[in-house]
């Protein structure tokens, strides 16, 4: 099942299926690792927050909002 | 003449400016890339009998065209001045920062890649076979530990060999490529000519124009079949997650069989869990900013106190000059003016110093970007990102110190932006004259009240100020999202960080030292009266006969001046209200507000006997909205690069600052 990334709960782990958005965010958001196919771990989504998630040995805190432009899928 | 000239290339936090100035000790330059708003870094260093030019590139995430500091970067690495470019990656993070070297493979240019932070790496329990990769690379890989003496040694050597044939091999890319995209990409690469462009290889391109990045176009502009190759790519969707893909694709391969590792758990920290968490890790940041303002002021106090002694000289000084029969009015000119100025110069430099040591200690360690993670929800309604907080922070104590942190900030837009609104952050002097008067006038409730508006004004202040520059300062397209590494704690690298501190304590006390000097000799000889006593000084007829128009404001000609003596340092408002209402030489008064107290009774009597309560409230409101010292004001420059854009928001401040003495004066008027 597709869910966003936004949507996703502490502790939960998958996989980045696509990333949308416009093509400066997609070139700053797969500079960092967040690449279709890459497996990550939801760390914190606290309201008001940047969430933070564990991907590629990496701890990364990514605005909410860009969140809701990564779809994932459950591992 | 250099033997050879190297630049340094890596993400943020990949050790690279660490490594750069341990290579280079003092012999470093800071200029301007031509055109452009971005710090240029460059230096020099020599090992045996070779000498070295090397040029520390802007830390970025990627060689995309997304800001001006990579546009700079991959410019520079182009234009062939370079001889060899060092790629530095992160070994506790090996695959996701190993992107800047596959962002780099198909440029044309011999290459070598650092391993940094080995000792990290080892602790985790990782081992990488560092020559299998380099084998795979066809290029020299070397391990690194920043604190090793080893290291820096087994570099010097690499460097003594001849690296025109180092070129990487990008060989298993340009099939990751062929295989995603098909035969969108053999077309477009046969299109292209065979060795590229430049040092652009046609897989580089290729990869570049799926990205949609506008500057590659540039780059092809040249090329017969440019219109074909661009309606190629322009069908292409997704680019940067799909070459992104590849790029990792990629990584992994060259990686892969030559890392073991233990799994790593990626579960915070205790400390993580408490620093990240929404109310702890809330009190924790503001714990520990306060903890650091407190620090910096400690480890700045020799200086301040030396700075703050200086003006003690002025009167035994002055007195054995007139013994000699030196004129007056010289004597005036260096005791009191040029003194005070080389007073509150080294007093700034002293805070300087400590919050660059401060701040950059927990830069070092780690924590920032967990202040930054924590404060991105108030930046944001400010039209910047969590790593803005830091100019905000650094100005609590003073402003050139905030200023100069804004450097953290990627992009110029929101680095002038961050330092426009980090103006209405009052420093630790403005502080002093605000709580002083305001007591005065209003006992130690009224000064409360008087701060609480304060306060909600300056909130008010800092989003009229988002909303006025905001349009002009940050494109639309700069205005991303917080995107942030919150890297593994680090222990502080102890003489960096002094050394840092006092290159910027240098570089404040040189910019600032002549404008002061020049602002106070003038202020000096405005005030002189041959007679002594104030009512024959330029400053006061010319302050008398506009003061209709200054009580307008709700300012006196006393307070006025005070308010424009105040762009002199914030101190030095203190010292004129003094001089003003005692009618003595502004001049000492000015110098010695910075060491001694306020000779309280007599000013006191003469100042509220002189100014209404109104009058006195919007003196507060004025001369704490008033624009940052000329100190602060000179740093601005130097950081924004623009003297235009600095001047600009001066003035605005200055307008802002009389508009609300304006409203607070008359709105005081209806209630007394």
């Amino acid at each position: 099942m597709i869910m966003k990334l936004s949507d996703i709960k502490p502790g939960g782990k998958g996989r980045i299926t696509a990333v949308t958005g416009d093509a400066a965010f997609q070139r700053r958001i797969t500079a960092v690792g967040m690449t279709p196919g890459s497996t990550f771990e939801v760390i914190r989504r606290e309201k008001g927050f940047p969430m933070l998630i564990s991907i590629r040995n990496t701890l990364l805190a990514v605005n909410s909002e860009d969140c809701k432009q990564i779809e994932t899928e459950a591992e | 003449m250099a033997d050879m000239s190297i630049a340094l290339l890596g993400q943020p936090n990949s050790g690279k400016s660490t490594l750069y100035n341990r290579l280079t000790g003092s012999h470093q330059h800071v200029g301007n890339w031509p055109g452009k708003t971005v710090e240029k870094n460059e230096g020099t260093f020599t090992h045996g009998s070779h000498t070295y030019n090397i040029t520390d590139l802007p830390g970025t995430y990627s060689l995309a065209a997304n800001s001006d500091e990579e546009i700079v970067t991959r410019d520079f690495i182009a234009s062939g001045s370079a001889d060899l470019i060092i790629i530095m990656s992160d070994a506790s993070q090996l695959e996701r920062s190993l992107f800047m070297l596959a962002d780099y493979a198909g440029i044309n240019v011999p290459c070598m890649l650092i391993l940094n932070m080995m000792d990290v790496s080892k602790e985790m329990g990782r081992q990488i076979d560092t020559d299998k990769i380099s084998k795979r690379l066809g290029i020299p890989v070397l391990p690194f530990t920043a604190s090793d003496k080893n290291s820096y040694e087994a570099l010097y050597d690499i460097l003594e060999k001849d690296c025109s044939s180092w070129h990487l091999d990008a060989g298993g890319l340009e099939q990751a490529y062929a295989d995603a995209f098909g035969s969108t990409y053999s077309k477009a690469v046969s299109l292209m000519p065979e060795g590229g462009i430049g040092v652009y290889s046609p897989a580089w391109l290729f990869s570049k124009l799926a990205e949609g990045d506008e500057v590659a176009k540039n780059i092809i502009g040249g090329c017969e079949n440019k219109d074909e190759i661009i309606k190629i790519v322009s069908g292409i969707e997704n680019g940067a997650p799909r070459t992104g893909n590849c790029k990792f694709t990629w990584i992994e391969s060259i990686i892969g069989g030559a890392v073991t590792e233990k799994k790593g758990s990626s579960a915070l920290s205790k400390f993580d869990r408490l620093a990240t968490s929404k109310v702890g890790g809330t009190i924790l940041a503001v714990a520990i900013a306060l903890g650091a303002f407190i620090g910096s002021v400690i480890l700045g106090y020799p200086l301040m106190a030396l700075g703050g002694a200086l003006p003690a000289l002025g009167q035994p000084l002055a007195e054995k000059l007139l013994e000699e029969g030196a004129h007056p009015l010289l004597v005036s000119i260096l005791c009191e003016g040029i003194l005070t100025a080389v007073a509150f110069t080294i007093m700034m430099c002293g805070y300087i110093f400590g919050a660059t040591f401060v701040f950059g200690l927990i830069e070092d360690v780690g924590y920032m970007a967990r202040i930054s993670y924590i404060f991105d929800g108030a930046m944001k309604k400010l039209g910047l990102h969590g790593k803005a907080v830091m100019p905000f922070l650094v100005s609590f104590g003073c402003n050139i110190g905030g200023a100069t942190s804004s450097r953290v900030l990627d992009n110029w837009g929101q680095r002038v932006m961050a330092i426009a609104l980090s103006w209405v952050v009052p420093c630790a002097s403005t502080w002093g004259v605000v709580g002083l008067i305001a007591t005065l006038f209003f006992g130690p409730a009224g000064a409360a009240l008087t701060i609480l508006g304060l306060l909600a004004v300056s909130v008010l202040h800092l989003i009229i100020t988002s909303k006025v520059f905001g349009k002009s300062l940050i494109k639309e397209s700069d205005r991303t999202g917080l995107i942030m590494e919150l890297p593994p704690y680090h222990k502080p690298k102890w003489g960096s960080l002094l050394s840092l501190s006092l290159t910027r304590m240098a570089e404040a006390f040189k910019r600032a030292i002549a404008i002061v000097t020049i602002v106070s000799v003038v202020i000096c000889l405005l005030s002189y009266s041959s007679t002594g006593n104030i009512h024959d000084s330029i400053i006061y007829k010319a302050g008398s006969a506009i003061e209709p128009v200054t009580l307008f404001f709700g300012l006196r000609w006393q307070t006025f001046t005070a308010w424009i003596a105040s762009w002199m340092g914030k101190e030095g408002s203190l010292g004129a209200i003094a001089a003003l209402f005692n009618e003595s030489s502004v001049m000492t008064a000015i110098a010695q507000s910075s060491s001694a107290p306020l000779d309280n009774n007599i000013v006191s009597a003469a100042l509220s006997a002189t100014l209404s309560k109104p009058e006195a409230l919007a003196f507060v409101f004025a001369f704490y909205f008033n624009m940052p010292c000329l100190m602060a004001l000179s740093a601005s420059v130097h950081e924004t690069h623009s003297l235009k854009w600095t001047l600009k928001i001066a003035g605005y401040y200055v307008c802002m600052s009389l508009l609300i003495s304006c409203i607070v004066y008359h709105l005081a008027l209806l209630i007394w």
